[in-house]
Parts: structure tokens; sequence; C-alpha cells
């Protein structure tokens, strides 16, 4: 029974003990807070130690972008063979796809004309997974899966258990932010929700849309103090209450500790989101739009020891292309294919690489089967694709994970996991092995139960990780 | 109590895991322990009531002494942080103070019971267990307020000042519409049921929502964790999944009516009675629509030129169906009606036999196939003749004489009597139940619906308090039977199981839940006396809050990993006692308040540091950290600013400009809670919370450092304390609640002295208003007046009648609902210059007529105007002369379709002789901060210290 003393020792090291605050989560006043780390790490060694999940919301097409299926053309125009499963709308013929793919790197790893620069620079970083399978045609249930290991019911996301299990190492920001421009995704902040968890676990959402990246964070100004003077009464409060007393309640001293951080986080929370302090050359090699800057701000985030950043491609979902497929991808790719080539060549450059997970993917996919004119729900063009559950592709680059690699396939028309089929538990089962933990060990206690992010579900998938 | 589960049932939470491993009742399940308090040999000087028996007598089995009693001043700083929340005022401490009288101490508690600042503190403890929101989490498109959530905070607030007791305050929340039936007294407690409907609403998955119901009920008053047996027997704890399935079972039994029922029976005033017209109107338009769109598309899907490719759709096979979507407008619900009826139909039947023979054979051979069967059956009856003669081309051909015939029918040919209903009969694949009229809607119709539903809600919105609604449930008339989905799918249902009460907390025979849905037995089930659970749990959780911990320091969780109590007898001698003083909760604060062992000092003694650290014996009472409400009332009160209006609508928490009210009058928003309180820790709205967590991060500070609400308390207070002799002192009065030290005086001094007056930056060029559009001439500007931290709006809550979603942000908003006003972005010009203006107009939305932008001149006439519709345009415009102090605007107005019109545009004006730029999304602004004067800056680091946030 000393974890007050210790937990003082921890404080006076300032350094440490402004460590131990940007946990972000001491328990300061109950019993069981000794150290929430301790039991979670299953003890396997972490080949990650930070996440960045590029969000394509609203479930960008596998069939044209990372799973080539040549059978397509041959029944261009006509059903199918064998049923068709059942989606949100209903589809006709089959679409082949208008995007030409070809092998790239020395993996050989197919990618189609959608991306090219990733295709040309990275290819060979990837491991692409194309059985992916997720248990719902809608957006709602099928990103809170991805996001939070359910459909419907409220629990917390995978960045928020992230958080809570390594806790946050950065001193100055918090542990998971959440990139997103001009608005919010479906299902908005469900998305990042920290649940039963404490807040401090819950993603920090900011609108990149915004010109000015500085006011990004809440607060992190004052209108007319200058910092001088904030100084002063930050000295003010210590002199006012000296912690003389050994025997004084150790939550006083991680309250000053805090606000020193907050004074801090001032300074150099403002520099992280400074892009005009990144040299021309990589502002250039990221690209000038809303993604690049975006994909960059994710890496000066992870730089500064937040561990998880998620970045969406925009407000609502613009992947959904019901219609104008080749048009709308085509147009969403190009926003971003140079923003994540960069990321990653960024990353890699500076050895981050190596201990930085990066995840590529939708929701779901979309089918191989036209979608059919449904009255007011699209333009009735005949050239888009409706949500597909039954397969579709991630890729996985960075820490941990078997680059240049294919993981699994879908049958021959790309409708569903045919071959070492994934399902969204397994992902992240496989994503939390990476980070060091065993996923049926990294629990919450809450209600009556042990929580986790796979439930009862979930396999670590060996295949897509570097022996 | 009766145990009869096999052991790895027990899930209950309060047995600790050793229990269970013994095979020993677990302790929760007990029954009362009826250890009386110990007597105590030698000194009792610090016993003021039975508590302290209970607590001496540990502490002397340890050899440890109780701590002294704290200075008056602390008690009575304790005593009100424990029962309203609020600091005492100058005058109440210093009457304190000066008060001889020996029971002063009781004298204060009584007051503060009295005061009903007490309800306000103690419902917001309550509404943390009811997961309380005033919005229904992600509702897509649908209005996402819950409007008159607000009268359960109030009902809860109003019942607690009043010490209903315990046992009624929940029988009310559970079933108050059956204890006040139509026509009986006591209505007012209707609002008691949003203790239920004030939940996620899961976009209106019945399933979830009723499971966060069984849960409230369950974790929220019983600390007993049901919800895990929805897909299986619980796998620690007595629970089975036909305890869960007869709760679900019996509030699957009511529903929410449409019409909610008014809490006042007062008669209307006039105003009143047109605003309730004008609400009727609203709903009317939306039902009007359905009803016709019903209709219409009902008597289309009867024509037979339709119902020939739907019999065909719902013959063919899944790939032949989706060609057929393609080229006809088939609706999938009714095809699907159709298959079930021809599936249902004789092979035999002259109608649908030939039918059902040839729809399913291949297209090639298939009139070959048609012509033999034509040639081989009977020709009877005479009107079947029609069916095959002359010999249909291909399948369509037959689906439509099909059509032709049942189209003969209904219109009343004596031959074909018997299929006179298939079109029109209750059995008839077209017979739509009204609750399942969205099939029948497309989007086009659903969209429509949704914005005749939105002009109804916004109207809802400003539903005057007089007027307000309890979130009431009332009964089907059927019921449904309980049965066990099987591993929780609602489409694998076991058989028929009895409707009764939770078994492991049924002592004797079990408890049915029979009468009616069951619900009114199951608040009686809930709160019958023999046994202890409610009890225990309530009065645990009391503890808690005076204490910092409860007796039991895991209050929401009994189970398996729950701790045991750490004065087992003291919970149940005070749990017997509240219950035999009539459940009365102010009685157990009384008794609680006026031990000694509450009243002890807070201060840490090195003995208790080795042997307690954690303060389990109760030799000290805790520091308390005060919580966000506390916080942020405790604010405007020390700037003397704390509105102490009781009740009704809620307000927005932080957005300018700043509501005064007691926090738990601010709105609680479900879905993207605002920063600042998530940050100091409040308690989800998703789930039941008896405790919340207790973090320190750096967004606190934040908070505290720059955020203008807590700036501009600091300056109130600061000019509070400015009228004072002793300005310096009187700070640290109103912001501490004490009189400074004299180094703590002089301090202040210094500081005052070394330290200037902030100003905030200039203030923005732009600024954001709404305005008149009219004949290309723009007048009767307006600004916004609110300001959320991020966007300006007219309106403290979105949407509003009129101005609807109007909003501007940095880059962008939404214009007003109302055709002829514009949302304004206004630039006034620093000096003479000549400007041109670039910028793009963005329509996001897929859907929707888009919008309209225009650039308007300082003479109020537009110069230039464009509209985007799902797309983005350009918008360059000028030269444009502007003198100074002149203002162009920038404005955009909504299409004909008032939905889905947010938009992106923050155009730049460039002055031409310079090149500068002004940019209207950097320039972007809220409110200015007043300065800062030495005063105020003092006042602030007195908000930060410890004092101002911890109660000793």
């Amino acid at each position: 029974m000393k974890h007050f003393p210790d937990r003082r020792c921890l404080l006076r090291q300032s350094g440490l003990g402004l460590g131990a605050l940007a946990l972000g989560m001491m328990e300061a006043n109950t019993v069981r807070a000794a150290d929430p780390l301790a039991a979670k790490v299953s003890g396997h060694r972490p080949r990650a130690r930070r996440l960045i999940h590029l969000f394509m919301n609203g479930g960008p097409s596998h069939i044209d972008s990372f799973d080539p299926k040549p059978e397509l053309a041959k029944y261009a125009g006509k059903p199918l063979p064998g049923p068709v499963p059942v989606t949100e709308r209903v589809t006709g013929a089959a679409m082949p796809s208008p995007f030409r793919f070809r092998k790239w790197g020395q993996s050989g790893t197919e990618i189609s004309d959608m991306f090219p620069l990733l295709a040309r620079h990275c290819a060979d970083e990837l491991c692409v997974v194309r059985s992916m399978r997720t248990d719902s045609p809608n957006h709602e249930p099928a990103l809170m899966l991805m996001n939070c290991g359910e459909q419907r019911l409220v629990r917390p996301s995978l960045g928020s258990w992230l958080v809570h299990g390594l806790g946050n190492e950065s001193r100055d920001l918090p542990g998971f932010v959440v990139l997103c421009p001009d608005g919010l995704p479906v299902q908005e902040g469900q998305n990042w929700q920290s649940a039963f968890l404490p807040a401090a676990c819950q993603g920090l959402p900011l609108d990149t849309g915004r010109p000015n990246t500085d006011s990004l964070v809440e607060y992190l100004h004052n209108p007319a103090l200058a910092p001088a003077a904030q100084r002063r009464q930050l000295d003010l409060v210590r002199r006012l209450n000296p912690v003389a007393d050994p025997l004084a309640d150790p939550r006083l001293e991680a309250r000053i500790a805090s606000m020193e951080l907050a004074f801090r986080m001032q300074v150099e929370g403002a520099d992280a989101f400074d892009l005009d302090r990144e040299t021309t050359a990589t502002r250039k090699l990221y690209g000038e739009g809303t993604q690049g800057r975006q994909m960059l701000l994710a890496r000066r985030l992870i730089e500064r020891g937040v561990r998880v950043v998620q970045v969406w491609t925009g407000a609502g979902q613009p992947w959904d292309s019901h219609d104008d497929l080749e048009a709308n991808h085509r147009r969403l790719a190009h926003d971003c294919d140079q923003a994540i080539a960069a990321l990653l060549i960024d990353l890699r450059r500076r050895g981050l690489l190596e201990d930085t997970l990066v995840l590529w993917g939708g929701e779901f996919g979309r089918t191989p089967t036209v979608e059919l004119p449904t009255p007011g729900s699209n333009l009735g063009k005949l050239n888009g694709r409706d949500h597909n559950p039954y397969g579709f592709s991630v890729w996985l680059a960075g820490g941990g994970v078997r680059a240049g690699t294919v993981v699994g396939a879908t049958d021959p028309f790309g409708f569903h996991a045919a071959e070492n089929p994934v399902h969204i538990h397994d992902l992240h089962a496989t994503m939390l092995h990476l980070m060091g933990f065993d996923h049926e060990k990294l629990t919450f206690h809450h209600a009556g139960r042990d929580f986790r992010l796979t439930d009862i579900a979930g396999k670590v998938v060996k295949e897509m990780m570097a022996g | 109590m009766r145990l009869l589960m096999p052991i790895t049932f027990l899930l209950f939470s309060f047995s600790c895991a050793m229990a269970v491993a013994s095979g020993e009742t677990p302790w929760a399940l007990t029954g009362w322990n009826q250890s009386a308090p110990p007597i105590l040999n030698g000194d009792s000087s610090s016993v003021r009531n039975f508590i302290d028996q209970f607590v001496l007598a540990r502490l002397k089995q340890q050899s440890l002494t109780p701590s002294p009693e704290a200075t008056p001043e602390t008690l009575l700083a304790r005593l009100h942080h424990s029962l309203t929340g609020l600091a005492p005022s100058a005058d109440q401490r210093e009457a304190y103070l000066a008060d001889k009288n020996p029971r002063r101490y009781e004298a204060a508690l009584e007051r503060l019971l009295a005061d009903p600042a007490y309800g306000e503190r103690w419902a917001r403890h309550w509404l943390d267990i009811a997961r309380y929101a005033d919005s229904k989490g992600y509702a897509f498109l649908e209005d996402r307020h819950l409007h008159f959530a607000w009268t359960y905070r109030d009902w809860v607030i109003d019942a607690l000042n009043r010490d209903m007791p315990y046992d009624q305050f929940v029988r009310e929340q559970i079933a108050a519409d059956r204890l006040h039936p139509k026509g009986s007294g006591g209505r007012e407690n209707l609002a008691a049921l949003g203790f239920l409907t004030v939940g996620r609403r899961f976009l209106n998955n019945q399933h979830d929502i009723l499971d966060d119901r069984i849960d409230v009920i369950t974790r929220g008053l019983l600390g007993l964790t049901v919800a895990c047996a929805r897909c299986h027997d619980h796998k620690n704890d007595p629970v089975s999944m036909e305890d869960y399935y007869s709760l679900y079972a019996v509030l699957a039994g009511s529903r929410e009516p449409d019409d909610l029922p008014r809490l006042r029976s007062e008669p209307l005033s006039q105003a009143e009675k047109d605003f309730q017209t004008e609400q009727q109107r609203r709903d009317d338009a939306v039902d009007h629509f359905v009803s016709l769109r019903r209709a219409e598309v009902l008597s289309r899907l009867a024509q037979p030129s339709v119902i020939a490719p739907h019999l065909l759709a719902a013959s063919a096979d899944a790939a032949t169906q989706t060609v057929l979507s393609g080229e006809y407008d088939l609706n999938p619900a009714v095809v699907s009606k159709w298959r079930d009826h021809i599936a249902a139909q004789s092979d035999a039947d002259p109608l649908w036999g030939p039918w059902k023979a040839l729809a399913v054979l291949p297209a090639e051979g298939w009139q070959k196939a048609a012509n033999l069967l034509a040639s081989n059956s009977v020709r009877q009856p005479e009107w079947s003749r029609a069916l095959l003669q002359p010999v249909p081309v291909d399948r369509m051909d037959l689906a439509r004489r099909v059509a032709e015939l049942l189209e003969r029918a209904r219109r009343g040919e004596p031959a074909l009597a018997e299929y006179k209903l298939q079109l029109t009969g209750p059995k008839s694949p077209l017979n739509i139940p009204l609750e399942q009229t969205g099939k029948l809607l497309g989007r086009v119709d659903r969209d429509h619906q949704r914005d005749l539903q939105r002009q109804a809600d916004e109207w809802r919105a400003v539903t005057p308090p007089s007027l307000a609604r309890a979130m009431v449930l009332e009964e089907l008339p059927d019921p449904p039977i309980a049965r066990v989905f099987k591993r929780g799918n609602p489409l694998r249902p076991g058989p028929e199981i009895p409707r009764q009460f939770v078994d492991c907390l049924v002592t004797g025979a079990p408890v049915a839940l029979e009468k009616g849905s069951g619900r009114l037995d199951l608040a009686h089930a809930l709160t019958r006396p023999d046994h202890p659970l409610l009890a225990r749990v309530i009065v645990n959780r009391v503890w808690m809050h005076h204490f910092g911990e409860g007796l039991i320091r895991t209050p929401g969780d009994l189970g398996n990993r729950g701790e045991a109590p750490t004065h087992p007898a003291l919970l149940d001698w005070l749990a017997r006692d509240f219950i035999s003083h009539g459940w009365s909760l102010k009685h157990l604060h009384r008794t609680i308040l006026t031990s000694a062992t509450y009243r002890q000092s807070s201060t840490r003694r090195p003995e208790l540091e080795e042997r307690d650290p954690d303060n389990r014996l109760l030799a000290r009472q805790n520091v308390r950290r005060i919580d966000w409400e506390t916080l942020r009332d405790r604010l405007l009160q020390s700037a003397g600013r704390l509105d102490n209006r009781r009740g009704g609508p809620p307000e927005p928490v932080l957005a300018w400009p700043h509501s005064n009210r007691r926090t738990i009058y601010t709105y609680v928003e479900r879905q993207n809670a605002p920063g600042a309180p998530r940050a100091f820790d409040v308690a989800s709205p998703d789930t039941s919370t008896p405790r919340r967590h207790e973090t320190l991060t750096a967004a606190q500070g934040l908070f505290l450092l720059n955020s203008p609400f807590v700036l501009e308390q600091a300056i109130a207070l600061a000019k509070r304390a400015e009228s004072d002799n002793d300005p310096v002192n009187a700070l640290f009065r109103m912001a501490w609640g004490r009189a400074a030290t004299e180094r703590e005086r002089a301090e202040g001094v210094v500081f005052l002295k070394g330290s200037t007056q902030a100003n905030s930056g200039t203030p923005s060029l732009w600024s954001c208003g709404q305005a008149t559009l009219r004949d290309g001439a723009v007048t009767e500007f307006v600004p916004l007046s609110h300001f959320t931290g991020s966007a300006w709006q007219a309106t403290a809550l979105l949407p509003a009648p009129k101005t609807g979603k109007m909003h501007l942000t940095a880059s962008g908003g939404h214009p007003a609902s109302d055709a002829s006003m514009v949302v304004v972005r206004r630039f006034t010009s620093p000096a003479d210059m000549t400007v041109s203006v670039s910028g793009t107009l963005e329509h996001p939305d897929y859907r929707g007529d888009g919008v309209s932008a225009s650039v308007v001149g300082p003479d109020g006439r537009v110069i230039i105007s464009w509209s985007a519709k799902q797309r983005a345009i350009a918008t360059i415009a000028g030269p444009i002369r502007l003198l100074k102090g002149q203002s162009l605007d920038c404005v955009v107005a909504p299409g004909k379709d008032p939905g889905y019109d947010t938009f992106l545009w923050s155009p730049v004006l460039i002055d031409q002789a310079t090149g500068k730029r002004y940019d209207s999304a950097r320039e972007f602004d809220g409110p200015p901060v007043p300065a800062i004067t030495p005063m105020a800056q003092l006042a602030q680091a007195l908000l930060l210290g410890h004092p101002f946030h911890f109660v000793e």
C-alpha cells in the first residue's frame, strides 16, 4: 500500500512527473489507479508504438484500386453467374473496372492508376489485405465496427484503447488526435469515442479545413494575456500554495504540474500545428492541398509523441460513389495520392516508419456489379457501385508489417473474401499485437465485466506480420 | 435468500471473486447484517451517532484514533459543498462564525437541506445514474434534440427538494403513467419516466433502446449487470437470459406516444393556443404529405401494368430480379409480399396455377411449354382461358394477363369473386400497414417528409416552458409475450417464458410481472423492502458523495471484481435506518453529516499514511476536488453573477453570451460533447455512471488559463473586489472563501505592482450577421448574437424557426431556411480603397438544390451573384470602390429547398493598390475580450489556486 508515496516520488522528479501526467489519466483518487498499464501489456515486444489511420470514409472501391478483377470484363453488362449477395441497394450487371492495373516494385504488388505516386514509390512498403470482410452493408454500423469493434452499442474506439493501453508519451499534446477537413464524418464523434474509458483517451477532433492551424486546439491561446503575464500568474499560484507539507494530498502538486503542462503546451503545441516551420522541400513533397496539409500535420503530431492520429478524407462520406465512380474516385485519389506517398516516404526518411503503423482503408468496399437507379438516392447513371461488406481491401505499412505482400484474395469477381478471410476483429487483433498487446488481455472492467476491443472474437493474422 | 443457480451462474457484482470460488453466498445477495452498533468501552467523547460507533470500533481494533473535528470554517464550507455544491456566501460565513448557538452546525445543515440549491446539486448526481442528455445521439438527418428531456431533470430536482421517499422516487421513474392514470392526481410526476426515455436512440433500433433501458434500471438502481445476459447467461453472476428477456418483454410492452402529454393542466393563454395551433399545422403537414403520397404510391402499385413486373420479379431468381429492377420501378418490399402471396396459392388454382408452373421456366422454349400447358389444361372456369389463349409470348405477357384478371376481380366481376380481395383485402400484398409506410416512399419522398418534419421540430424547439411535455411511455394494448432470443438474435425467438422479476433478487416464490405490460409490477418488485439491495446501493452512493469514497468503493460494480464493503454492518444499519425513516434521503444526509466521522479534519497524519494510506478505516475525512458543475457554478458565484432561476429549457454550456445559470441547466450534448466539460470528467451520457473518473490533464489547465468564460468571470470578480476598502483581501475572500493571511496579501500586492493591463488585439474587420434580401437589395443587417466557439449564429441552439440552421464559421456555414433571409459576412473598410473579391463557393452535399451567393456594395445593391449546386465555383468580382468605414457584404441565400444547404465560402478581398489581403477565414473571430486589468489577472490566479478547487 505504498502507492501514494510512490506517486509523489514520481511527481517530484518533475520531468517524469509531467510524463506521468501526460498519460492524461492519472486517476487521482481511485484506489485502483496504481498502474493502468502494468496488467495490460502482454509481454511481447511491440513492433509499433504509434498509429496513423488513413480513413477513406464512404468506402473506396477495392476492385478499382488494389484488387484487380479481369474476370469482370467477360461479364460486362451481363449478370454475374450465381447469386448476387444482398447489399444496401439493388445492383445489376457486372461492371469492369475503368482503371488500369499493373505490377509495381520488386514485390510486384498490383495497384491501379488511381494511385500512381503511391504505386511508384511505396508499393514495396505495403501489405495489401485483399480479403477483408465486415458485417454490415450500411455506413454507420460499418464505421462503428471498423473504429470501435462493435456495430451499434457504445464502445471505446481503437485509438482510445491504444491511448489507454500505451499511455500518452507526448508531454504537450493529447494522445489521440483526429484530423478531418470541413466538418465531421458520418457517425461523428462516435468514431473516436472513449465510451467508458477515461475522457482523456478520447480522440480530439481538429478541423483541418480551417486556415489557421494554430487555432485547432481549443483554448490554446489567451486572447489577451502574453505568456510572460501568465508565467507570473502561475508563479504566484505556486507561492501561494507551497507544497511544503510532505503529507499534503499529492493531487495538489499534480494539479500544479498539469497547469504547467498546459502553459507549455501553448508554445509547444502551437509549434506542432505550425506547418510553416517545415522546409519548402518538405511542403512540396506533401503538396499544397488540404490532404497534403493534414498528412504533414499527422507526421508532426506523431513525431511529438501523439500515439494515434486518424486522418479522414473529409466530412460526410466522400468515397461513397454510387454514381460516377470513375470520376469521383479519380478526383479523391488524386487529392490524396501525393500526400499519402509523401507521408510514407517522409516517415521512412526520418526513421519513423519502423515503429509507426499506418493503416489505409474505408469501412467497406464496393460491389463488382453496377448500382441500379433508386429514386432520389442516386442519379441513375449506371456508372457507380454499391456498398460491399463481403470483401474489400485495406493496406498496412510500417512497424512490424510484412512489407511488399498481398494477404488473402476475393472470389474471381471481388464480391466475397474467398481466401484467408480477415474480419475487422482479426485486423484489430493483429494491429494490437503489433502494438504490443494481446487483444484478449487488453481489457477494461466496466458494468460487471471485462470489455475488450475484439469482444469475443479476433485472431492475429500472422501473414500480415514481418517475421 | 434463494440461491439455486449453479455456481457458475454467480454473476453478481457484489460478490468478490473469492466468494464465488469458495462457494460462499456472495455478499450482495445475503440478507441483512443484523449487527447492532458496537458498544464502545471507555472514551466515547467522539461519538455523535451510531456511525461513529461502527467506525470507532474498527479503528480501535487497529489501535488507530480518529481525527479531531475540522475548524468551523472548514466544516461550513464542506457542508455547503456536500449539500448544494456552492460555497457559503461571505454573509453566511460571518454569521456562522459569530453564532454562539452550540447547535449552529445542525442549524446550517437544516438551512441547506431546505435550500432549493440542494435539489440542483443532488439531481446532478442522479442524472449521472440516469445517463441524462438533451440529445438523442447520432440521428442521421433526424432532429437530434430531446426537446423535453429537461422536464425530467426538473422533476428530479423537485422530487429531491420535496424529499420524496426514495422507493416512491424509483417507482415513479419506472411506472408513473400507471401510478397516475388519466384523470387522477399526481400527473406532474409523468415527467419521471424520462429515466427510461432520455437514453441514446441508436438510430431507432428498438432492441438497443430496450437494452439501454434494462441497463439503466438494473445497473443504475441495483448495481447489477443484467445487460450481460442479452446473448448468454451471465458467466459469473446469477443472472440468466430468462431474467433479461423477462425485463425485455416488460419494456417492449410500452411505447412512446407521438403526442406527449402536457405537464400543466391550466387553461391556455391566447399566445399558447396560437403556438399550439401552429405546431399542429406543422405536424399535420407531415402526416398529410405522407398519407397523400402513400395513397398515390399504392394506387400506382395496384395498376395492372405495375403489378405485372412485380409478379415477374417475385417469381424470378436474384440475378434476373436485379436486371428487372433496372428496367422497371419496382418496390422491393412489395415484390417480396407478392412472392409470399404466390407461394401461398395452390398449384391447382385456375389463376395462379399456370403462373406458378410457367413463371419459373427458362426463357428458351418458354412459349412451347406454355402452349403445351394451354392445350392440356382444363379450360375451366371460362375466364381462365384469357390466361393462356392465345398462348402468351413470354412471361411478361402472362404476368400482364394475371394482373388484368386481378383487376377485373377487383372491379367486382362476379365470376372472379373469389379473387376480389387480392388487391384490396387485408391479406393483399398491397395491404401495407401504416407503420411500414416508409417502405412505400422513395428517397425523394422521404427527403421531403424529413424537411416537413424538420419544420415541425424547429417549432417544437421553441416551445414555451409552460407547454412542456413529459417524455412518457404508454402501455401497448397487447403487450408482447416474453421469449428468449437465442444468442441475442431477435430473428431466433425461443419458446414463451413467464414474465418475472430477476430471480436472484427474490426470496421465496417467483415474482410475476403480469398486469398489463408488467411495468408497474416491476416498479413494485424493485422497491420491495424485504430485499436489501436497492437501499444498500443508494446509501452507499450517498455516502460516497459525502466522503469521496463509498463504503463499497466500487459503487457501479457490485460484481465479481467489485470490492467488499469496508464497514458491512454500518452499511446495513444505515440502510435499515433509511428504510425505517420512510426512505428519506434528507434523513440519511442528516445522519451522515451529523456524525463525528464526517466532521473530522481531513489533515493527513503520518501514522495513517503508514497504516491506512487509502483511508479505508475513516480515521480522517478526504480532501475533495470539485467537479465540473461545481467549478463552473463557483466561477459564476465568485464573479457575483450566478443566476438563481430554477428549471426550464437548457442553455448552451459555454457559448457566448455566457449563460449565468447553474451548470445543471446547461445543454447536455450526447454526440459531440463540448471539450471543456469532458475534460473535467463529466459523466458520459451513454452509460449509467455512479462514479466519475477523476483525471488531471493539460486540457483542464488550458480552459482555466485561456477560456473566455474564465477570463470573463475573473474580470467580473476583480470589479466586485475593487469596490472594497481592501480590494486584495476582498479578492481572497470572494475566491477562496476566507481572508488572506498577511503573507498572501503581501504576495498579492507585489503581484499587482508588477502587472500591466493586457488588451486584446484589434477587432476583426469582418463581422457576421443576417439581413433581408429583396429585389437585389440587402437591408436590415443585424449582427449574429451568439458565438459557439467556432460559429456565429442567431440563436443559442439550432435549428430555430425561420433562421433554421443558419450560422457562419471561418470557412463557410449554412443559410437561413427562410428564402428572403441571407447570412452575411460583412467587411468594414479601414481606409479608402479599391478591392477585388476572390474565393470559391462550394455546395458539397450531393442532395438539395444548392445555395446562391452575392457580393453587395456599400449602397446595399447586389453587384454580382453566383449559385452552386453540388459543385464548387470560383467567385471573382471587382474592382469595387470602398470608402473608409463603408461596408462590403458577402451574402448567402438558400435555394428553394431549404435542406442540405451547408456551404463553404470564405471570400478574400485584395486591395488593388497595395496587394494587401483581407481574408475572411483567417480574420474570423469570436467576440472581443475586454481588457484584463492587473486586478483581473490576480483574480484569475486565485481562481487557479488550490483553495478554489479543493474542499478540505
